[in-house]
C-alpha cells in the first residue's frame, strides 16, 4: 500500500499471500498515515451524495482501527493544539 | 534465627518470576513460594478488533510460543466462523506445527535444561549454560542443534513469514500452499530431523539415564509429584499436538475425564491468589483444594510427561518404542517424576519428526486446494493446540459484524503455576539447608520448575525480560544478611 504505508520489510507478509498491515509505520513525507489512507479510499467511493456515501463508510467496521494500526500515537489525532 | 531466601529473577525461564523461600529457626524450609510478578492483559485490549485478526496480534505475546498461539487463534477463528480447513490446508498447518515443536523443544533442552546434566547441576554458572555444553559434548554436536533448528525455522518461515512471529492463520485454511520443489526440501529435513530425534534420546539416555547419580537424582522424592495429568488425544488416545479430545487422567493413570476443548469452562476451574498474577488452574469439579498433591488434590500438570501420562500412546512408530521403555524405566505410566519431563519432551521431538515425514510424503501436501471459504459467523469460538509447553486454549466472543468482544487465554504455564509452587516447595525442603545456603542448592531448586519449560510471559500475557539472577537471604525481620549474583 504506497500511498500509505511503508516497506522496506521484504514484502514477508505479502509473500505468503497475507495482506500487508502496515506494521513499518507511516511513509516519509506523509504528515498523517491514517488520514491519507482513508483520502486514498475515498477517491475509490462511487457516491453521489453525502447519504450514500455515509452508507458506504458504515459497511467498512473499525475504520479508525484499520487506518491508524500502527500510526495512531503519531497521528496528528494524538496531538494537542499549540 | 529465621531467614527469608529470595531467588529473584530465576533463569533460564522466560519471562519474569521470583522464588521466596522461608526458612525456620535450625535453617531448614518453612515453607516456599514461586511468584509471578508481572502483568500485561491482551484478553483487554484485543477488544473490538477485528477477530480474523487475533492471529497476527496473539504471537505478540511472546516470542517464545508464536506458532502455538498463531495456531490456536486460527482453529477459534475456524470455530468462530463455522469452518473446518481443507484436508490439504490442515497438512500445511501440522507440517508448520510440527516443525515448531522439535526447534522448542531442542531450544529448551539443549539451552536451558541440559547444562543442568551434562555440566552438572552444581557446576560453577559460568559453564553451566548452552557454551559449557558444547564444550562438554563438542563442536559438532553444538553445530547439530544448531543446524536441526535452522532447518525447521526455514520451514515455519517458508508457511508463515516470520518464525519469531507468523503472520499466517486464516479461518478455513492457510495463505500459501507447498510446491513440489518445496516439498522435496521439507522431506530432507523431515528425514535429518528423524534421524538427530533419535540421536538427541540416545545422547540423553547416554548421560543421564546411564549415570546412576543423575538416574537417582531424576527419581528422587525432591522432584515427585502425585498430580493428575491432562493432554490432547487422537480417536486411539495417543498423543496429538494438533487437534484431539483433552483426556485427564488421575495420579493412579485411570481415565478421568475426556471431553472436548469447547467445553474446557465445564472442567477447568481459575482460583486467584493475592501473591500471584497468575490465575491457578485446578479440577474445576473436584474444586480448589489448595497447594498439596495428597489424596484429594485437584491440581493436574500438562506438558511433556502430562502428555505421555495421559495418552496410551504415541502416534508415530520410533516414538512409541521409545514411550515404552521410557515408563519401563520409569516405574510404570504415569510417571510422577517432574525431571523426566525432559525425557518426554525429547520423545515428542522424535514424533513431531516422524509426523512432519509422514506429511512431506503425502502427495495432498502440494494440492492448490487449500481454502474453505464456506464461512459463517456464529460469533463463539474455541481453539486448542497443545503448545511446547502444555495446553493452549483461546476462547473468543465476537458481536454481529465480527469485532472481539470477549477474550479468553489458558496457557500452558498457567495449568503448570500450582504445580510449578509445589515442586519448588519440595525441592526446597530436599536439598537447601541452613545455616550456610549453597549456589548449588539453589539450583537444584530451580531445575524443578526449570523441567516445566515455564513461560511466564505467557502466563501473565507480558514480556520477558533480562534475567540476571540475585539471590537475597534476609532473617526474620527482612534484613538482609546475605546476597548471591549471577549475571
Amino acid at each position: 500500500m504506497g500511498i500509505a504505508t511503508r516497506g522496506g520489510c521484504g514484502e514477508s507478509c505479502i509473500n505468503i499471500n497475507m495482506p500487508c498491515r502496515g506494521c513499518f509505520g507511516p511513509v516519509e513525507g506523509v504528515e498523517d498515515s491514517g488520514a491519507k489512507f482513508i483520502s486514498a479510499l475515498a477517491a475509490m467511493l462511487d457516491a453521489e451524495n453525502d447519504e450514500e456515501m455515509k452508507q458506504l463508510i458504515d459497511k467498512l467496521d473499525d475504520l479508525a482501527g484499520y487506518t491508524y494500526r500502527f500510526t495512531l500515537p503519531v497521528s496528528l489525532l494524538q496531538r494537542k493544539r499549540a | 534465627m529465621a531467614k527469608k531466601i529470595t531467588i529473584n529473577p530465576i533463569t533460564r525461564l522466560e519471562g519474569h518470576g521470583k522464588i521466596e523461600i522461608f526458612l525456620d529457626d535450625k535453617g531448614n524450609v518453612e515453607d516456599a513460594y514461586f511468584q509471578v510478578v508481572e502483568l500485561r492483559g491482551f484478553e483487554r485490549f484485543c477488544l473490538g478488533r477485528p477477530v480474523e485478526e487475533m492471529p497476527r496480534i496473539t504471537p505478540n505475546i511472546c516470542g517464545v510460543c508464536p506458532t502455538p498461539h498463531n495456531m490456536a487463534s486460527t482453529k477459534a477463528v475456524d470455530d468462530v466462523y463455522s469452518v473446518e480447513p481443507t484436508p490439504a490446508a490442515k497438512l500445511v498447518r501440522q507440517l508448520h506445527y510440527n516443525a515448531f515443536m522439535v526447534e522448542d523443544h531442542y531450544i529448551h533442552f539443549f539451552f536451558l535444561s541440559a547444562p543442568d546434566f551434562v555440566v552438572g547441576a552444581d557446576a560453577d554458572p559460568a559453564v553451566r549454560n548452552i557454551l559449557g555444553l558444547i564444550d562438554k559434548v563438542g563442536l559438532e554436536i553444538g553445530g547439530k542443534v544448531i543446524e536441526v533448528r535452522r532447518r525447521c525455522r526455514d520451514i515455519i518461515r517458508l508457511i508463515a513469514s516470520k518464525p519469531p512471529h507468523p503472520e499466517g492463520g486464516l479461518p478455513g485454511g492457510v495463505p500459501r500452499g507447498i510446491t513440489e520443489e518445496e516439498r522435496v526440501w521439507i522431506k530432507e529435513t523431515a528425514d535429518y530431523t528423524v534421524d538427530f530425534a533419535q540421536f538427541a534420546l540416545k545422547l540423553f539416555k547416554d548421560v543421564v539415564v546411564a549415570d546412576k547419580k543423575h538416574l537417582d537424582l531424576v527419581l528422587n522424592d525432591a522432584y515427585k509429584l502425585n498430580t493428575y495429568y491432562m493432554g490432547l488425544v487422537d480417536s486411539d488416545n495417543r498423543v496429538n499436538f494438533y487437534e484431539g479430545k483433552l483426556r485427564v487422567v488421575d495420579p493412579m493413570g485411570k481415565e478421568y475425564t475426556l471431553f472436548d476443548p469447547s467445553e474446557y469452562i465445564d472442567h477447568i476451574g481459575e482460583w486467584v491468589e493475592p501473591w500471584t498474577y497468575i490465575r491457578l488452574t485446578h479440577l474445576k469439579k473436584i474444586g480448589w483444594n489448595g497447594l498439596n498433591d495428597d489424596a484429594g488434590t485437584s491440581l493436574y500438570r500438562v506438558g511433556p510427561l502430562a502428555r505421555l501420562n495421559a495418552a496410551d500412546g504415541m502416534s508415530t512408530p520410533l516414538a512409541q518404542k521409545e514411550y515404552e521403555a521410557m515408563f519401563d524405566a520409569l516405574g510404570g505410566r504415569p510417571s510422577h517424576h517432574t525431571l523426566a519431563f525432559h525425557w518426554a519432551r525429547l520423545i515428542e521431538a522424535l514424533q513431531a519428526a516422524e509426523d512432519m515425514q509422514r506429511i512431506a510424503n503425502d502427495p495432498l501436501l502440494t494440492s492448490k486446494d487449500i481454502r474453505n471459504m464456506n464461512l459463517k459467523l456464529k460469533q463463539k469460538g474455541v481453539g486448542c493446540v497443545e503448545a511446547a509447553r502444555g495446553t493452549l486454549i483461546h476462547h473468543y466472543e465476537t458481536d454481529e459484524r465480527g469485532l472481539l468482544t470477549k477474550a479468553n487465554l489458558i496457557v500452558a504455564t498457567q495449568h503448570n503455576a500450582a504445580p510449578i509452587c509445589l515442586s519448588v516447595k519440595k525441592a526446597a525442603e530436599g536439598f537447601v539447608k541452613g545455616p550456610e545456603v549453597k549456589e548449588g542448592m539453589l539450583n537444584m531448586v530451580e531445575m524443578a520448575f526449570r523441567a516445566y519449560d515455564p513461560c511466564l510471559a505467557c502466563a501473565t500475557h507480558a514480556l520477558p525480560g533480562a534475567m540476571p539472577l540475585k539471590v537475597t537471604i534476609r532473617d526474620k525481620s527482612g534484613a538482609i544478611i546475605r546476597t548471591l549474583s549471577r549475571s
